[in-house]
């Protein structure tokens, strides 16, 4: 792991964590800060991955942080920090999608600009895109993001932080506490549906 | 473009693509990909794909992390310090022991060999806490049985004398330093060989996480 987004569950994190987070419970507020500023960057990356929206994801950062300082003496291993703040933002994201579902959302076919048309045998339009409807830079990862949004939680959440966060398979195991094939089967099955949803637009130009 | 390959193929290009296979796994596939048109074709989509999902990582958030920083400190600071956890169990859980004590598990010491001095005695299966050790956390000289348990027991050495290779005894809540010397006797005396301790993990009446000793009421 190297960029400054991805997390690093290292060794030396390790303790370093737990420094700050013994130093946190005996009042050293500051001590929290250093926890903040070593985990802010990832914590809002990993819930605008699953959010797709930048302020939505700083919101939901914020209360993950706040959370997690709340129940910092419940913490059984303060050297996993990382991957503990990390699964409680996860959580709160999937939480705020959730609640999002209610409202108005962002479908592959406004995307696409299908306005919810339907096929000849008058269902609804899956949202393969046909050839014609290539779209480029931008907007084809505006497509992309919007076909992430399609997948059940767990193969978004893998998907999303093994393929474009670029998480270790372990570490993605521990978020989603689950075993290390589970995150490989998960990570598959996504991609099988993103292909079948992304149709003719992963075809050779 | 239609492409027609097995899910277990699929799932094994997801793996190449991943890096998952060894070195032979990796050089049979590639050569599979050499010879069959769809399975290359399933890769290179495959491949596409990956990338396109790649390219995603160039939309990063947009985040003022002073702000943010600034704002989540803010919070932090009107908050009070977190407290510690600590494991007790709540002194109405003493009304639980009997289902507790109906879940625990026994450990069979050791079985001494009959016929034999100490130095044949089979080794240990598993061992208890030692008798001297501080008992549960009941007043001296309160005696009162403070529930009854079921023990399931084995014996890891099965003889003649040794009585029953497994059973269940019923147990009564106590503290008592003597017990394990009790369980000893009374084992001596009522047959002639098997010398078992039988030890549990138990709640005590303060509600405390602890070992308890028990004494046998019945076998």
């Amino acid at each position: 792991m190297s960029g400054p987004d991805r997390p690093g569950f290292t060794e030396g994190t390790a303790q370093r964590d737990a420094a700050w987070v013994q130093a946190t419970l005996a009042g050293d507020k500051a001590a929290f800060g250093k926890l903040a500023q070593a985990y802010e960057r990832q914590a809002v990356a990993t819930a605008y991955r699953l959010l797709g929206n930048s302020h939505d994801a700083a919101e939901v950062a914020q209360d993950a942080f706040l959370r997690a300082y709340r129940s910092l003496g419940r913490l059984k291993d303060p050297r996993r920090f990382g991957a503990w703040l990390l699964r409680i933002v996860s959580n709160l994201s999937l939480n705020a999608r959730r609640s999002r579902r209610t409202g108005p959302t962002l479908t592959l076919d406004e995307q696409w600009g299908t306005d919810g048309a339907t096929g000849s045998d008058g269902q609804a339009i899956s949202g393969t895109l046909g050839p014609d409807r290539r779209v480029e830079g931008e907007e084809f990862a505006g497509v992309i993001q919007a076909a992430l949004e399609r997948l059940p939680d767990k193969q978004r959440l893998a998907l999303v932080l093994f393929t474009i966060e670029g998480w270790p398979q372990k570490d993605i195991a521990e978020l989603l506490q689950c075993s290390l094939e589970n995150v490989k089967w998960h990570v598959f099955q996504a991609r099988r549906r993103l292909r079948e949803m992304l149709g003719d637009e992963l075809e050779e130009a | 473009m239609k492409i027609r390959i097995s899910e277990h193929d699929e799932f094994l290009l997801n793996r190449l693509l991943d890096g998952d296979l060894d070195a032979g796994q990796e050089a049979a596939l590639r050569r599979r990909l050499q010879g069959e048109p769809d399975l290359k074709a399933a890769f290179d989509r495959l491949v596409r794909l990956d990338a396109a999902l790649k390219a995603c990582r160039v939309r990063r958030p947009e985040l003022d992390q002073a702000a943010f920083h600034e704002r989540l400190m803010q919070a932090v600071a009107a908050e009070p310090v977190p407290a510690v956890r600590t494991f007790r169990i709540r002194s109405t859980w003493w009304a639980l022991v009997p289902l507790a004590a109906a879940a625990a598990i026994a450990l069979v010491v050791w079985t001494r060999v009959p016929g034999d001095g100490d130095s044949l005695r089979s080794p240990p299966l598993a061992r208890g806490p030692e008798p001297s050790a501080p008992a549960a956390a009941v007043p001296a000289g309160d005696e009162r049985p403070a529930g009854m348990l079921a023990v399931r027991f084995v014996r890891p050495w099965q003889g003649a004398e040794a009585g029953p290779a497994a059973g269940e005894i019923k147990v009564r809540f106590v503290r008592s330093q003597e017990l394990a010397e009790r369980v000893r006797a009374r084992d001596a005396a009522e047959l002639a060989a098997p010398a078992n301790f039988l030890y549990i993990a138990g709640v005590n009446r303060d509600g405390d996480l602890s070992r308890a000793l028990l004494e046998a009421a019945a076998l």
